[in-house]
């Protein structure tokens, strides 16, 4: 007897026709616009004069400005300061709760440690400028009262703290962020591990630089992978902070692309930008994930 | 000799401790909550508790007048049906499509069908700020702008990827047997998909939904570049109509950031598993 199908069709061809109409949707969404892209980062395109090609002049204008070096340099600290902050926090969070196990309150534990993430970015950034702000601020206060200081920070007033001021308000949702990720690959180790280390006498210390680190490693090289990257092609917390002031002092690269695309609507130079960014973060992708592949 | 073993005995001991863990947990989660309780007391303060010095934490009077006026005063209601329904169309499309992309690049294999799988997780390390030059153009040629559809649009091309990879591992995990003896019992394809798989693997599904929402309801680029009135501004650009270039309202700001932060929090306290599920997919093993 013939088995009844409702399409007479092999099953390489129904594997296609499931998958074949969304790949092509999100494929024209994504290649079309790469491709785009470099296309206009050789055209001058800018609402007012006629579309016209120009050749490597916006190239030429983007690396022989002043601001691309700052940029770069400011969200290369910005990157730095983010995964820092949240790698070291993340760690230890991450760690605690592995250590915790299924002990009392654990899962109570886990919902905190990654209830700062539901803020918005945007949002975490206005939290931010107002907890640090030298006239109403809460941080400010307990920084007076701790400190030896009795004189509030005007963090954004001054070019040297702003950074770390933007730096704060991104790290506070990219721990938790982290988080998930190292205390998933924490999560996959052994309990058994520890105690048989234990029993050869290990220390706490050892037992984590040993056993926890390198067998979580590929999911903290991942968490840090990720953080990087969201980082490196932020604008959130930046915009409602500082919008890239005072002076030029937190000018990250997304706020540079912004600038030449709404501002100046000049967008052949902010594609440059825009591939600038692209061939950075594909080089730091690649190291990483050839890092996570080494043993 | 045996002063310093026993000190580092000591503090081994210390380190040992659960106490210690749980202590440590407790003051970092003090610090890394704080800034969340604080928004949420805030809004409940008076405007001029929040200029007081030094600055209070708990309000003197609990005044609900921030979030009436938020409420009734303000057009945070429509960008927050704005964001509900961008956020829940995408969730939709996404869902669908991503199920039926991923069931076939898993289990029907064609040629080229692995290479397009990897191609769709390599799609995440382009940057979408880059895209948004382009978009800007095709968009505003296409008069596509202050549109929810631009959003949504942009928000599928955000998570489809990711959603996809994450079916493609549930699917992978999804025994033959299964499949086989329901095609074995006279099932068709489309029914041993439907009523076979699809019931299984549910909770993949609800975690890919789940990320999906929370992204799209977070997300903040795309967001300020396509949208200037209200007629398509979500939640996250219509906060600032409390932030002047001078002045913040910031009970108002809190009323509103409790809002934006309320629909992620209520996911993180019940659908937790299905969070962390959705964000680590194809984290650990690649």
């Amino acid at each position: 007897m013939k088995k009844v199908t409702n399409f007479n069709i092999s099953d390489a061809w129904y594997g296609r026709l499931l998958s074949l109409p969304g790949i092509t949707f999100v494929f024209l969404l994504i290649v079309l616009p790469v491709i785009f892209l470099i296309v206009l980062s050789f055209l001058r395109y800018n609402f007012v004069s006629p579309v016209a090609f120009v050749g490597f002049k916006n190239y030429s204008n983007i690396f022989s400005d002043r601001l691309l070096t700052h940029a770069l340099k400011t969200t290369g600290i910005y990157t730095f300061g983010v995964t820092g902050i949240s790698l070291i926090f993340a760690l230890t969070i991450s760690y605690g709760l592995h250590r915790l196990g299924q002990r009392r309150f654990s899962t109570l534990f886990r919902t905190l440690a990654i209830l700062p993430f539901a803020v918005p970015l945007v949002l975490s950034g206005l939290i931010w400028r107002w907890l640090l702000d030298p006239a109403i601020g809460v941080m400010n206060y307990l920084f007076i009262q701790i400190t030896p200081f009795s004189e509030p920070i005007n963090i954004f007033g001054n070019s040297t703290t702003a950074l770390l001021g933007v730096i704060l308000a991104d790290a506070w949702i990219k721990i938790p962020f982290m988080t998930i990720f190292i205390l998933a690959a924490m999560d996959g180790i052994n309990q058994n591990l520890y105690e048989a280390a234990a029993i050869d006498g290990a220390t706490p210390v050892t037992k984590f630089l040993h056993i926890t680190l390198p067998l979580s490693r590929n999911g903290i090289i991942y968490g840090i992978l990720i953080t990087a990257m969201f980082s490196f092609r932020t604008i959130d917390a930046i915009w409602s902070m500082t919008r890239g002031g005072p002076g030029k002092a937190t000018y990250h690269i997304g706020i540079y692309i912004l600038d030449r695309m709404l501002s100046l609507m000049d967008l052949g130079q902010a594609a440059v930008i825009g591939i600038i960014v692209f061939v950075c973060i594909s080089c730091f992708s690649a190291a990483m994930i050839a890092w996570m592949k080494r043993d | 000799m045996s002063a310093t073993k026993r000190v580092s005995g000591t503090f081994n001991r210390i380190l040992e401790s659960y106490l210690t863990v749980y202590i440590g947990l407790g003051v970092i989660f003090v610090v890394l909550l704080s800034p969340l309780v604080l928004m949420l007391f805030t809004a409940f303060k008076t405007p001029a508790e929040t200029e007081m010095w030094p600055p209070t934490i708990v309000p003197l009077d609990v005044d609900f007048e921030a979030f009436a006026d938020v409420i009734f005063n303000s057009k945070i209601p429509k960008t927050i049906v704005n964001s509900l329904v961008i956020s829940l169309s995408t969730v939709a499309i996404v869902v669908v499509a991503a199920t039926f992309t991923a069931y076939g690049l898993s289990r029907y294999k064609y040629r080229g069908s692995r290479v397009l799988s990897y191609s769709l997780l390599a799609t995440r390390i382009i940057p979408p700020i880059s895209l948004t030059i382009p978009f800007f153009a095709i968009f505003a040629w296409l008069g596509l702008v202050n549109k929810k559809l631009t959003l949504i649009i942009l928000n599928v091309y955000l998570n489809y990827p990711i959603v996809t990879w994450l079916l493609i591992d549930a699917f992978n995990r999804f025994p033959n047997q299964l499949i086989d003896s329901a095609r074995i019992d006279g099932a068709t394809r489309n029914q041993t998909f439907f009523f076979v798989v699809l019931p299984l693997t549910v909770t993949a599904i609800a975690a890919g939904a789940i990320i999906t929402f929370l992204f799209t309801w977070n997300e903040f680029l795309y967001a300020l570049t396509f949208t200037q009135t209200e007629a398509a501004m979500p939640l996250t650009v219509g906060i600032f109509e409390f932030v002047g270039d001078e002045v913040v309202e910031w009970t108002r700001l809190c009323a509103v950031g409790v809002f934006a932060s309320l629909p992620s929090i209520v996911f993180f306290i019940f659908a937790q598993r299905y969070v962390v599920q959705g964000l680590t997919a194809g984290a650990i093993k690649e």
